[in-house]
């Protein structure tokens, strides 16, 4: 027997066969969701969904019964526009009522086309500003060790937010204050607003930078849940004194085959015969993605 | 007229001096509240923060030049439960930073106090160093509350008064030598609470922070040339004590603020809203009009800016002329 005011963090950790299968799921939640309600910005939520997936149903300690408890690990989303994917996660954990998701971006719905903190439980942070997160994470990671807590903070980045100098003001602090409480993840597509990260602005190689900056960083394909879970894994380990970042390598619009790599579904509309062939595109799971 | 007033006993018969009571005071906060952090941005000495430093070490975050990543430091600690005091000089704080100051600290009603130290003119490095537009930056801020002390009474009143307070605080801070006007045994400092220190029937002088004392002299001069002058101590620019200031403007007539600041955005904007709105009357303003200030001394740069006694009895004037020709 459980109390109401118990902590259950997890039901139960999944593996990533069971990952692979709630990608899958949230994927299809998203499509549904950007159909009904007139659009999303779809890309980039499909590219990191895998990241986002393995954090929140492995690795960061959560319980949407209690998403206040002092001992849940910090989930922080830095670029806010990533809004459906953390919906449709907190929706599917328990967080807010799954109906709400139909009312994405509606005037007056706490569920906005960017995450504020304070809108829907389980947002932690405000991130339609690019590049500030990090700096919350540093300081919420500083937080927990003064106080003697044992959870982590997990943030989750955008590739091309790193062009931001703050960005680099929160990663020289994170090392120099050995945070190894502190997780990261950057959702590396390869675009940003105007085009390819590479053409708009070249801050690659991320991995080298950060481990410049003092971090531990892991590269791996940020759509194949085994390598995600790996990555995570390797900087989850306890006793950490440093940063640990995994770097996603990742493709706009996954999954859905229409869209991926193509520029006219950075804020996606999908009429009923899109939302079919998208679907179609997601039957049978993890063998679709 | 009479000059002696029951609240121009909260001033000092003798104005004096201390030393660094901002380093004091919060060393006091920190042993009070074991919820209270300091974060600095390598200005530790120059923001005298080094004494909290050396009592509670493990309360105490150096960042480095990095303001923007401070304040959202500080931001993520206020999450969870600390109360911040972020420290840098205030341009630094206020021009750097705006937006995390902005969407993070005002935007969440964070539980944040930043703290500009040497205000106004009082910095010699010129204008890179010279906060004169902190206010209105600060002010214009959904929920911010913006304090401007005047003395060592206020700013060792203040600390405690800051971390009371739930939500976002920006305050300027004196640092070194710094004027005692107000008796600590009988000063009281609230938040969001103007002092009238001085009553009178021609003209209202509304001052902030280090204006206090040449307003008082100006006062002094005025009714020396026959114009009684009315002294209203405003220490928190918001939110504005509009009552007080309603209250002893309609005694008046006639009104002039002071602050060590643009005439544009901070207390003279503040009260310039409230008479338009709410009681017409004459209004001066003294401070820094649409320019930048030259390096210098404070003494130098108050008297070449007109922030003095003789620039508030200009003003004063001119007000109270306007007044018989209305």
């Amino acid at each position: 027997m459980t109390s109401p005011e118990e902590f259950r963090p997890f039901p139960a950790p999944l593996d990533v066969a069971e990952l692979s299968a709630k990608t899958a799921d949230l994927r299809r939640l998203m499509i549904e969701v950007a159909h009904r309600t007139g659009g999303a910005y779809l890309a980039q939520a499909l590219s990191g969904i895998d990241l986002l997936t393995a954090i929140a149903y492995r690795f960061a300690r959560g319980d949407g019964a209690r998403p206040d408890h002092p001992d849940r690990d910090r989930l922080l989303l830095s670029p806010g526009h990533y809004a459906l994917a953390l919906y449709v996660v907190l929706a599917d954990r328990g967080y807010f009522d799954r109906d709400l998701l139909w009312t994405f971006k509606d005037d007056g719905s706490p569920l906005e086309l960017a995450t504020h903190r304070g809108t829907v439980p389980g947002v932690e942070a405000s991130g339609g500003s690019l590049g500030q997160v990090l700096s919350l994470g540093v300081g919420m990671a500083l937080a927990a060790r003064r106080r003697g807590q044992g959870h982590r903070v997990f943030v989750m980045m955008s590739d091309g937010e790193q062009d931001e100098g703050q960005i680099w003001e929160a990663a020289a602090s994170a090392a120099h204050y050995r945070l190894g409480n502190l997780v990261a993840t950057i959702d590396a597509n390869g675009f940003q607003v105007d085009g390819p990260c590479a053409q708009v602005m070249d801050m690659e190689p991320l991995a080298d930078k950060y481990r410049a900056f003092g971090w531990d960083a892991i590269e791996c394909d940020g759509n194949d849940m085994a390598a995600v879970v790996g990555a995570f894994q390797a900087l989850c380990a306890p006793g950490r004194r440093r940063p640990g970042i995994v770097i996603g390598r990742t493709v706009r619009g996954r999954g859905i085959s229409f869209m991926e790599g193509n520029p006219a579904f950075h804020y996606a509309r999908l009429d009923p015969g899109l939302r079919d062939r998208a679907m179609a595109d997601l039957e049978g799971g993890t063998d679709a993605v | 007229m009479t000059l002696t007033t029951p609240t121009q006993s909260l001033l000092l018969a003798r104005p004096s001096a201390a030393f660094g009571p901002y380093k004091q005071a919060l060393i006091a906060l920190g042993e009070a509240r074991d919820d209270v952090v300091v974060l600095g941005a390598d200005l530790g000495t120059s923001t005298e923060i080094d004494g909290f430093q050396a009592r509670f070490p493990d309360r105490y975050f150096n960042v480095g030049a990095a303001e923007q990543n401070e304040i959202d430091i500080a931001v993520g600690m206020s999450f969870e439960g600390d109360i911040p005091f972020v420290h840098s000089f205030g341009v630094f704080l206020t021009r750097r930073a705006y937006e995390q100051v902005c969407v993070q600290v005002a935007m969440h009603r964070a539980n944040v106090k930043l703290v500009g130290v040497i205000p106004g003119l009082t910095s010699r490095l010129g204008p890179t160093h010279q906060a004169i537009e902190d206010l209105a930056l600060m002010r214009t801020l959904p929920g911010m509350t913006v304090l401007d002390p005047a003395d060592a009474t206020e700013i060792t009143q203040m600390v405690p008064a800051m971390a009371e307070l739930d939500g976002p605080v920006y305050a300027r801070m004196m640092r070194r030598e710094v004027p005692v006007l107000l008796d600590p045994e009988r000063y009281r400092f609230r938040i969001g609470q103007a002092v009238p220190l001085r009553s009178g029937t021609d003209v209202l002088l509304v001052t902030t922070g280090l204006m206090l004392g040449p307003v008082l002299a100006a006062a002094d001069l005025l009714a020396a040339r026959g114009v009684s002058a009315a002294v209203l101590h405003c220490p928190t620019i918001k939110p504005l004590d509009v009552p007080a200031v309603l209250d002893l403007a309609a005694t008046c007539r006639a009104v002039v603020t002071a602050e060590n600041h643009l005439v544009a955005g901070g207390l003279g904007s503040s009260v310039a809203e409230v008479l338009g709105e709410r009681l017409p009357l004459p209004l001066e303003r003294v401070g820094i009009r649409d320019t930048f200030a030259v390096p210098g001394s404070p003494e130098y740069l108050f008297a070449r800016y007109g922030l003095d006694a003789q620039g508030v009895v200009e003003a004063a004037l001119r007000a109270v002329a306007r007044r018989v020709q209305a």
